[in-house]
Parts: structure tokens; C-alpha cells; sequence
């Protein structure tokens, strides 16, 4: 029974150092931006590189990483990623495999599908939420991410 | 594992591809300013056995250190690199009109900065010489030669010329969307004429802004990166020498002549001789001859100040007191006619007409104008005796 204790509060002493320094998903965000290379018989395929020259004008593609590196599933996984300063989200582009689309207009403070979000103008007219109103962008990942699964999800925007 | 996320790569890809066009560089508008960091961080909020656990922030290379606020994880960060590009127009929206020897005749070009850095521009002008180019939208056959052209830069984008703040030399540190009016300042030679046509071609290039003119923006050559600024040269205006590729425009204007167009004829007629008077009179020793020289400006402008000289042989001898009692020459234009003495040899009574060296010379202290239109013909006699 001591035995035991002691195995156990091992097990938490463990886990405890662990919260602390190293949670069970591992993050990541890259901006890319689409390249098309030419092939050596002269065909086009488009791949996605590094985003380093970069223009007013030109697409930067965000994509965001996240793998379980723990031993159990996680639930409830959402991501949220703010629309970055100078850029305007793509309308249509958001994508994330198994996950729900909610978006903000408000600094990220709340988050609704796109089809619900309303602008209040200072006129007090009322329309419905566009692209360039978008401030953060989240996706909801309707599945449990299993120990070692990798998800994404991706969305482009435009730089100012 | 890694099947599944190349799996998924590949779908996201083909997904995006549906619908999505590449988009097009914004003209003329003002972009994101060069050296801008974007910068991005994710976070990742879940559950693990039911429990909340602390969010994850995002990092370029990938974080699992709980924690909220800008302290873990990492931006995902590149710099705006720097876009060289700019248009070039012509402001005259048709050849400028000058009238020969006319100095300091001016045409008007815009340069704009589209890019989205401060930037300076180094200018030359030049006459171009034959060709059809400017004049307005027609072409236009150039035929003469411009003088002394010069390159002058406006305080703004909408003033015109003014010798009092037209500056001579480079325009710089031109804000991202700023245009500046550029002038080119040329001379007309005395010897064109009505209707002769001249072009200038402007050129443009830019500049690293504050070198004066000096330091042409070249294009970085070496490998991009995510941190540095880099100079890109918009395909519209880049111009690549062995390998170095800098900026260049140009854009042409033109010049006009309005100028009187003169043509003189002369006619004469016996008046009289000393055998049959004034019946069909010969032109016989002692005759009297009657000149009419007819001046006809077809022109575009009014000619001032005409003034000629008739060389006469010497067997004839100016007619004195022939018109107006005690005058001999009279000068019509339109419905006016005046008179002038032209005295032996000098002119004294300061008319302007006078008869010396065997030439009669008329250039009146009243000049002759002689206006376009109705009004286009002076006429001028005097007689002269068969010696």
C-alpha cells in the first residue's frame, strides 16, 4: 500500500513538472505563400513556400499545426488565430478538416459562424459582417485529437 | 502519422485551388509600408480527460509550453519587402504651342509613386529627333530640334510651371502614392516655322530616396529571406541590364510652331514714259515704274514688325512726292493705308523709310502688323524712274 502511495505521488510530482513546462499539443503557425515551379518537362505545379517576398497585394497562407504529443486524447481543441495587421482575411479560404468555422468581428470577444455576424454601423444601419471586418478566425474541432494525431487548419489572406 | 498529414495537405490544397484566383497587385494605391513586420500567433485552447487545460500559443517552429500572453510561443513573422514601381504621364493633353526663338516653353509630366516606400527619381529629358509621336493623341511629324532641354521638378502633383518654384534636377523623397509634376523646359529655334512639330521624351528612373537622383533602386538579387527588406521592381517598370534590374519609364510630350507664314509678291507696272504719258506706257529711259508688293501672312499668328528691303539696280532711281503730295511709299494693311518718306540716303525724319545703297529700306517707326484673317494682306508701292 505504501508502495503504492509513493508510485502515485510519483505519477503526480510528474505530471505536475509536466503542466508546467510541456503541455499535450504542440503548435505551430507558418506563413507561406504559394510558388509555382516549373518542372524540369516544362509542367506547373503550384507549392507552397515560405513567405519572404512579400508585397501589398500578395497572398501569405497561414496554416497552424497542432499535434497531440501527449498520451491522452484531447477534447475541446480550438483554435484561434487573429486575422494579422495589414492583411484581410480571404473570403471562402478558412479551411480546417473536421472542424466548425466561427469567426470575429470584435477584437475576438465573440465568435459566430460567418452566416450570423452583423455590423453595426455608427448610422446605425445594419449589415451583414464582410471579409475585411474579421478579426480572428476559429476553428472548432468537432473530434477528440488522438495521441500523436496531427490537425490543421489554414486560411489566406491578403496583405494590405 | 506522416501519411495522414501529407493526406491532408493534399486535400487543403485542392480545396483552396477551387474558386481561388491569384490576386492582382492594387494599383496605384498604397500598400502595407516596406519593412512592416506581420506578425501572427495562434492559440490552442482544449481538454484533456474532461479537464480545461492552460492554452497553447503558437511558435514558427512549434510550442507546447502552456501559458498565456505574449511571453510563450513565438510570432510567425515576415517584413514587407519593398515594391519599386511608378507611373509616368504626360500632363498636355496636346503639343504645347510656342512661336520661333520662343525660350522656356514648357510641357508637363506627372510622376507618381506606386510603390510603397518613400522614393526619389532621377529625370533626363530629350528631343527626339524625326519620328511621329506627340501631339495630343495624334501623331505628329517631328521636324525641328529643340534647344537647351531641362528638367524641372514642381512643389506638388497639381501645380503647373512657375519659374519662382520649379525647382532644376531630381524630385525626392517622394511619399508612397505622392506624384509630382516634372517639367521640361527646351527652347524653339528662331528658324522654325508655322506648323514645324517637336517631340521630348521624358525618362524616369527611380532612386533610392535622399540620394538625390544619384543612387538607382536596384532589385535584391540574392536569395529573399523573412526578415529583411527586400527591393522588389514591379514587372512594369523593371528594366534588366546583365543581370541588374532597375526601374525605368519614359513618356513623350511635344512641341508646336504657331508662326506667321509670310509670302511676297512682287508686281509692277509702267505708269508712265516721257513718249506717250500715261497711254500704254513702255518701259523706256525716263519711264515711271509703279511696284506693289503684296504681303500675304497664311500663318497662325499675327506677324509684327514687317519689315523689308528691296535692293535696286542701279539704273533706277526712287520717285519722289508721288503719294499723299510729298511722300513715295504707301503701306496698306487691311482698310488702312499710312505713308513714309524714304529719303536719299538717310533717314531724316525718323520714319524708318529710307533709300541708301542702292536699296530702298522700309521698317516703319509704326510697325507693320499684319493680323491672321481678314485683314491678312499688306500691300506696299512705290515707283521708281528708268534712269
Amino acid at each position: 500500500m505504501k508502495k503504492l502511495i509513493a508510485i502515485i505521488s510519483l505519477l503526480f510530482a510528474s505530471f505536475a513538472a509536466n503542466a508546467a513546462s510541456q503541455g499535450s499539443i504542440l503548435v505551430k503557425t507558418v506563413a507561406e505563400q504559394e510558388q509555382i515551379v516549373t518542372a524540369a518537362n516544362g509542367s506547373k505545379s503550384t507549392v507552397l513556400a515560405p513567405a519572404k517576398s512579400v508585397l501589398p497585394g500578395r497572398e501569405v497562407i497561414y496554416t497552424v499545426t497542432f499535434e497531440n504529443i501527449g498520451h491522452e486524447a484531447a477534447s475541446d481543441v480550438v483554435v484561434t488565430n487573429p486575422v494579422p495587421e495589414h492583411t484581410t482575411y480571404q473570403p471562402g479560404s478558412a479551411f480546417g478538416p473536421g472542424t466548425e468555422l466561427l469567426f470575429s468581428i470584435d477584437g475576438g470577444r465573440s465568435f459566430a459562424p460567418a452566416a450570423g455576424l452583423e455590423v453595426h454601423e455608427h448610422d446605425g444601419s445594419v449589415r451583414a459582417a464582410g471579409a475585411e471586418d474579421y478579426t480572428h478566425i476559429r476553428f472548432v474541432l468537432k473530434n477528440s485529437l488522438t495521441p500523436g494525431a496531427v490537425a490543421f487548419a489554414r486560411y489566406r489572406t491578403l496583405v494590405k | 502519422m506522416m501519411s495522414v498529414r501529407n493526406k491532408l495537405k493534399t486535400l487543403a490544397l485542392t480545396g483552396f485551388a477551387l474558386g481561388m484566383t491569384a490576386a492582382a497587385l492594387p494599383a496605384g494605391a498604397t500598400g502595407t509600408a516596406a519593412g512592416t513586420s506581420i506578425t501572427n500567433r495562434a492559440v490552442v485552447s482544449y481538454s484533456v480527460g474532461g479537464v480545461s487545460q492552460t492554452s497553447i500559443n503558437s511558435s514558427p517552429t512549434g510550442n507546447s509550453t502552456p501559458g498565456v500572453g505574449s511571453s510563450f510561443g513565438a510570432d510567425t513573422a515576415f517584413v514587407v519587402d519593398r515594391l519599386v514601381n511608378f507611373t509616368l504621364t504626360t500632363v498636355d493633353t496636346a503639343a504645347v504651342s510656342g512661336t520661333p526663338g520662343q525660350t522656356l516653353l514648357v510641357t508637363t509630366f506627372l510622376v507618381t509613386n506606386t510603390g510603397n516606400d518613400k522614393e526619389g527619381f532621377a529625370l533626363s529629358a530629350a528631343n527626339l529627333v524625326g519620328g511621329t509621336v506627340f501631339s495630343g493623341g495624334a501623331t505628329n511629324t517631328d521636324t525641328i530640334d529643340m534647344a537647351n532641354v531641362k528638367v524641372y521638378y514642381g512643389p506638388d502633383a497639381t501645380s503647373a510651371y512657375s519659374s519662382g518654384t520649379a525647382v532644376l534636377g531630381n524630385p525626392d523623397n517622394l511619399a508612397a502614392d505622392a506624384g509630382r509634376r516634372v517639367f521640361v523646359v527646351a527652347d524653339l529655334p528662331v528658324a522654325a516655322r508655322n506648323a514645324d512639330g517637336s517631340n521630348v521624351r521624358l525618362t524616369a528612373k527611380a532612386a533610392v530616396a535622399g540620394s538625390a537622383g544619384a543612387t538607382l533602386e536596384t532589385a535584391t538579387n540574392a536569395a529573399d529571406t523573412a526578415g529583411s527588406v527586400d527591393v522588389v521592381v514591379a514587372a512594369a517598370v523593371a528594366s534588366t541590364t546583365a543581370g541588374v534590374t532597375t526601374s525605368l519609364r519614359t513618356t513623350d510630350s511635344g512641341y508646336t510652331v504657331s508662326a506667321p507664314t509670310l509670302t511676297v509678291t512682287k508686281a509692277e507696272v509702267v505708269i508712265s514714259d516721257p513718249v506717250n504719258g500715261t497711254t500704254n506706257p513702255k518701259a523706256i529711259p525716263g519711264a515711271t515704274v509703279e511696284y506693289t508688293l503684296t504681303i500675304v501672312n497664311t500663318g497662325a499668328t499675327t506677324a509684327n514688325g514687317v519689315a523689308f528691303s528691296d535692293p535696286m539696280a542701279a539704273e533706277l532711281s526712287l520717285a519722289q512726292n508721288v503719294y499723299n503730295t510729298n511722300q513715295n511709299v504707301t503701306i496698306t494693311v487691311g482698310a488702312s493705308t499710312r505713308y513714309c518718306t524714304a529719303e536719299a540716303g538717310t533717314d531724316t525724319n525718323t520714319d524708318g523709310c529710307v533709300f541708301s545703297a542702292s536699296a530702298l529700306s522700309v521698317n516703319p517707326a509704326t510697325p507693320i502688323v499684319i493680323p491672321t484673317g481678314a485683314n491678312n494682306t499688306a500691300v506696299v508701292k512705290y515707283r521708281v524712274t528708268i534712269n
